[in-house]
Formats: structure tokens, C-alpha cells, sequence
């Protein structure tokens, strides 16, 4: 069956303080969304404006705003699509601590708080023996956060599937992909900046139809090989694909961003990353107009 | 078409990692060995490339693989040590950042690789980000003037517990915040004004029981401005490690992150902010950051036309040279002169 993702998810970079425009423009979200209300606020505007996906890593502030969702009856009503893992953290822990530091720190944590809930594979010395199943702990440990949640489709961190697209790592992503189906009986997605590699890499390794997300603007920003690659990449392959950055990093206008966005064959969903109740209603109204647009154009 | 070049790495770290992956994604190279002490990382890298050779000693791998080129992405205090063993061999280097853990440790690699015609390079990676290559264009044209001033910092919020590893150990690090990190905003400083003629600087630790979480220096340039550099590792706010200058000039002013770059004309009264979506440039792979890829492509050119790099050796010696005088600078509570090497 094919897998349908919900048209338009909310991103969740403005609630924990990223901004790809500057760090400046992060700092000031930081503040504003350290109370996790505002960010709740604009998540329930975005539920009544029909909107049904969201988009999380697992962010230490991931788990307010998704106890926040429970406390307000929003969880059911609401598909997640986790992004993991939190690459960001594990690479300033590794800075921290070093590899084996920030591996032992991690497993050592999720089997004091959570023994029962995850298949740890026995011992650090076995997982040492074996990557794919260190893989998939980690995986678990991620997935936690989301045990009480709809969730449709996992997504891998683009830090880890550029790596592994890099360096031809096919077993490695088929594992992550067999894992999210067969334990938590959802579509196994793929973040990347290189999306035509992806398409190339992932037919030579057998794997139809993937669920990526990837940049997708009129600016060409972060479109890498470069723009026309990635446009064709989309007419040709097969691949159901979620659009990211659309709006450059909040460098484009929503109205040129969304006009270029539906002007493209085959995008199945956008990622929405909004802040105040004002921008959301603005984003999804022009949004919904380029949508129905598109749809009558055939 | 000619021969891909056969390179090899030694130290698969984070860096190592990177590398790694971009030389087997771009044309023109080959990786056919890597060296790397951890078993469980050489275990990981054998799944996932069968094809290459793994060995736990540098020194075996040199001596038994036809290479052409070898990435040096170990620990900083084993960057001079490979590296003179690569260049005896007549090999072509690129070295992560920095150089080694002192211009003394460092000093012999430069008439080294003369003698050798080897193609020598270091990771200063900074010169391969849009916006500070477009500052660098821009300090160059005469419309701003001649710099007077200017402010710098580079920040991450990574260290707020005691840290542990070789980045916090000073025989392996060669130093703290200042060694690993600020040497980045050292290369970009250096780049920008010439030659750096005396420094003032003060260090303080606190999460770090043998090197330096905090730095604060007062750097003059022989035919450049002066100014201040501040560098920590222990900053809050600062999810990715973000380097600002403030340059300010005759004729107006100029400042530059990783994200933007924003200057005034005094003359029309003009103001221009240019983001990295405006300056943005695709790479041919993207892996954690397209100046990874730049630099990378850069050295495998160089070593094909036999050109000298950007960030040669003359360029890793003159921020050695810099951070040699700040630490010393901070140790005896008093202005340094920078001794060239």
C-alpha cells in the first residue's frame, strides 16, 4: 500500500531554539518558547486549521511540549513523525566526553529509567559485537518519548543518512528501515540534503518508494547537487517526498516560497515551521490556496 | 580522465568520520586504507566498507599501502609525528586543525615538504564558508578602507560538566577552548589583517582541570588593526559554535558570522545585510557542512595540479605562532611579541 504522509506537518525547529537563518534569530525563539504555552498555542491554532502531522526531535524540550499535548486532549488528535536522533546533542556530548563516553552515557541512562521498556540486546560488550543492533537500541531509546503517541513514519536525522549516503552504508539504512516497521509498525522515513544521491543509492539497495524529506525552495538553498538535479531527481524518481526548508531558512516569502513549492510534481507534504498564531494563519492560508491550485491543475 | 588518487586516514574521530565519507562520495579520489587505534570503530567501518583496508597502526598502514595522500584527522598531538612520516615518504598531507600542539613541535614540516614537492595542507576549514569569503573579498576592495578595529568571539555551549577525552587532556590537546576550537577565528583574523605583531591575553578554567575553558586576548596587528578575540566552550546560547567579527574600518563597518554578513557605508550612507542564502553555493555532497566538501575538493585539485593550498603550512604556522604568544601571554600576566617561524 502506498504511504500517504499528511499534507502539511508542523516543523518544530522555531520551539527549540533553531533558526537556520542566524543563531541570533534561535536565541530569541530559545526565550520565547522556554514557556512551552506559546509553543502549545500555536500547535492548537494549527490542529484547528485542520493541520495533523508534526514533526520532533527528541530535543530536551521535546517532552514538555508532548506532555503538554497529553494534558490538552491534543495527542490523538495529532500524527507524529519523529526525527532522530537528537544528532546535535550526541555531538556535543561526544565533544564532551568523547565516543565510547557518550555510547555508555546514553545505554547507561535508558537501563536505569527504562530496563523494561527496551530490549537492550544484553550487555554494552555484546552491542560492541554488533553495530545495526547498537543501531536499533538507539533507535528504542529515541522512541521512547513517543510511546504514547500516533506515530506514523520515523524519520533518520539527515546527519545520519547524508553519512551513510556518503559512504554507501545500504545494509545499515535497510536495518533502521526493517526496525521502525517491524517494532513500531511505521514508515521508516529519510532526512537528506542530498536528495538525487538518495534516489540513486536507494534504488541500487532495493528500496522502493522511500518517505524523504528534503529542501525543496525557490532560493536553491541547501539543493545540493544543485537545484535543477534535485527538480529532476523528483520528476524521475519514485520516491514520496516531504519538502523542508521551503521557505529558505524564513528567507522567502511564503507567498514566492509556496507558489514555487506547488509549482513542482510529486510533492506529497511540506514541513511548516510557524511561530505565532498571526504567521500560522497567514502560512496556511496561502498554503491551502497554492494546494487546491495545484490539485485543480491536475 | 586521470587516476583517482589513493588516499588513506588516519584517526576515524568526528572529523575523521567526515572526511571519510566525502572522499568516497566525490570523483578523484579513492580511500583505500584507513588507521585507527578503537576496535569497535575499525569493527564498524569494516561493515560498512568492505573494500577498505584497516589497520590499528598508522605506521603499518604507510608502510604497506601505495598511497598518494593521507588525511591526518587523529588527535592534535599526533598531527606532527604522522605527518613527518607521511612527508619522509614523499606523501601529500592534509591535517586537521590545528597543526600540532606548538610552532616548536611544528617547525620542521614546512622546509619538509618543500624538499619533498609535497602538497601540504591544513584544515582551516573557515576560509571555505560563503559569508567569510565574501568579508575577505570585501576587506579587500578599497570601499570600506583601511580596518582600525576590530571585536571577535567564537562560542559554543558544549562544556558545563567536567569534560573528559583528549580534547581536555594538554599533552594531547596542545590546550583548551583557545587549541581546538578559537584556532578558526585565529586563521580567519590572520586572513583578514596580515601578520599579528604583539598579543595580551588571560585564560581562566573552571569546568577543565588542565586546560582553558575561557579566553579573552588583545591582539595587534603589525600592518592591521587591533583588537579583542574572546573564545569558550562554555557559553550558553550557542547550539552550534558561532564566530562573529565586528571589523570596524575608515570608511564604515563590516560584520561576520557563519550565517550573515552585514556592512555600512560611511561615504553613501548605505547598509547591506547578505545572508548565506543569498552567497549559497551547492556542494557536490553535503555531509555535516558544505566547507567540509569545499576543502576537500580543494586538496584533491591541488594535489593533482601540484598547486600550493590556501590553508598551506606557512598558514597552520602562522596561527600556531599566534596561539603560542597568547598562551605564553597568559602565563606570565603580560604582552607577548609574536616570533614568527
Amino acid at each position: 500500500m502506498r504511504f500517504e504522509p499528511d499534507p502539511v506537518m508542523l516543523g518544530h525547529n522555531q520551539f527549540i531554539g533553531v533558526s537556520h537563518l542566524s543563531q541570533d534569530a534561535g536565541r530569541t525563539r530559545e526565550e520565547r518558547f522556554s514557556d512551552v504555552a506559546r509553543a502549545g498555542e500555536v500547535i492548537a491554532y494549527s490542529v484547528s486549521q485542520g493541520v495533523r502531522g508534526m514533526m520532533l526531535s527528541t530535543h530536551p524540550r521535546a517532552r514538555d511540549i508532548l506532555d503538554y499535548l497529553k494534558a490538552e486532549g491534543l495527542a490523538l488528535e495529532m500524527n507524529m513523525y519523529p526525527l532522530i536522533p537528537y544528532a546535535q546533542g550526541y555531538v556535543r556530548r561526544m565533544n564532551a566526553v568523547g565516543l565510547t563516553g557518550m555510547v555508555r552515557e546514553i545505554l547507561g541512562q535508558a537501563s536505569l529509567k527504562t530496563k523494561a521498556d527496551i530490549a537492550l540486546y544484553g550487555s554494552l560488550g555484546y552491542l560492541k559485537r554488533d553495530l545495526r543492533r547498537l543501531l536499533g537500541a538507539f533507535v528504542d531509546i529515541e522512541m521512547l518519548l513517543f510511546k504514547d503517541f500516533n506515530v506514523k513514519a520515523v524519520f533518520l536525522h539527515d546527519a545520519f543518512v547524508d553519512l551513510s549516503l556518503a559512504l554507501g552504508a545500504g545494509e545499515e539504512v535497510l536495518s533502521f528501515s526493517d526496525h521502525v516497521r517491524r517494532r513500531y509498525g511505521a514508515e521508516p522515513g529519510f532526512v537528506t540534503m542530498n536528495f538525487p544521491l538518495l534516489v540513486r543509492s536507494f534504488r541500487e539497495w532495493g528500496i522502493e518508494r522511500p518517505l524523504v524529506m528534503t529542501t525543496f525552495n525557490s532560493a536553491g538553498f541547501q539543493m545540493n547537487p544543485s537545484r535543477e538535479a534535485c527538480e529532476r531527481a523528483l520528476e524521475e524518481g519514485d520516491a514520496s517526498v516531504v519538502a523542508m526548508s521551503t521557505l529558505a531558512a524564513g528567507y522567502l516569502r511564503p507567498a514566492e516560497a509556496y507558489d514555487y513549492v506547488y509549482s513542482l510534481p510529486k510533492i506529497d507534504s511540506v514541513v511548516v515551521g510557524v511561530s505565532t498564531v498571526e504567521h500560522t494563519a497567514e502560512t496556511f492560508s496561502i498554503i491551502r490556496e497554492r494546494r487546491e491550485g495545484a490539485a485543480r491543475a491536475g | 580522465m586521470s587516476e583517482d588518487i589513493k588516499a588513506g586516514v588516519v584517526g576515524l574521530g568526528k572529523m575523521g568520520v567526515a572526511h571519510l565519507a566525502i572522499l568516497n562520495a566525490i570523483d578523484g579520489v579513492a580511500v583505500v586504507a584507513v588507521a585507527e587505534k578503537q576496535r569497535l570503530v575499525r569493527k564498524a567501518l569494516g561493515s560498512v566498507l568492505p573494500g577498505v583496508n584497516l589497520y590499528s597502526d598508522y605506521e603499518r598502514m604507510l608502510g604497506s599501502e601505495d598511497l598518494q595522500a593521507v588525511f591526518i584527522t587523529a588527535p592534535t598531538a599526533l598531527h606532527v609525528r604522522v605527518a613527518q612520516d607521511c612527508l619522509e615518504r614523499g606523501l601529500d598531507i592534509f591535517v586537521e586543525k590545528p597543526l600540532g600542539l606548538s610552532g616548536a613541535e611544528a617547525r620542521h614540516l614546512a622546509p619538509l615538504a618543500a624538499g619533498n614537492d609535497a602538497v601540504a595542507m591544513v584544515g582551516y576549514c573557515k576560509h571555505f564558508v560563503e559569508t567569510f569569503r565574501e568579508a575577505k573579498c570585501l576587506l579587500e576592495q578599497e570601499s570600506l578602507g583601511r580596518p582600525l578595529y576590530f571585536s571577535s568571539h567564537m562560542y559554543v555551549s558544549q562544556l558545563f560538566t567536567v569534560g573528559s577525552g583528549w580534547r581536555y587532556k594538554k599533552e594531547s590537546s596542545g590546550g583548551g577552548v583557545l587549541n581546538i576550537l578559537a584556532t578558526h577565528l585565529v586563521d580567519l583574523l590572520l586572513w583578514y589583517f596580515g601578520d599579528v605583531s604583539k598579543v595580551s591575553c588571560f585564560t581562566r578554567s573552571h569546568y577543565s582541570a588542565e586546560v582553558e575553558d575561557f579566553v579573552h586576548a588583545y591582539l595587534d596587528f603589525e600592518e592591521g588593526p587591533s583588537g579583542s578575540l574572546d573564545a569558550s566552550w562554555s557559553v550558553r546560547g550557542y547550539r552550534l559554535p558561532e564566530i562573529k567579527i565586528e571589523v570596524q574600518c575608515e570608511n564604515g563597518s563590516l560584520t561576520v558570522t557563519e550565517d550573515y554578513l552585514k556592512y555600512n557605508l560611511d561615504t553613501d550612507g548605505s547598509s547591506r545585510t547578505l545572508y548565506k542564502q543569498d552567497l549559497f553555493e551547492p556542494v557536490e555532497v553535503y555531509v555535516g557542512g558544505a566547507e567540509y566538501t569545499r576543502e576537500d575538493r580543494h586538496f584533491i585539485d591541488c594535489v593533482k595540479s601540484r598547486r600550493t593550498p590556501e590553508t598551506d603550512i606557512a598558514c597552520g604556522y602562522g596561527v600556531q605562532a599566534v596561539t603560542d604568544a597568547m598562551y605564553a601571554s597568559a602565563e606570565a600576566a603580560r604582552l607577548v611579541e609574536v616570533v614568527p617561524l
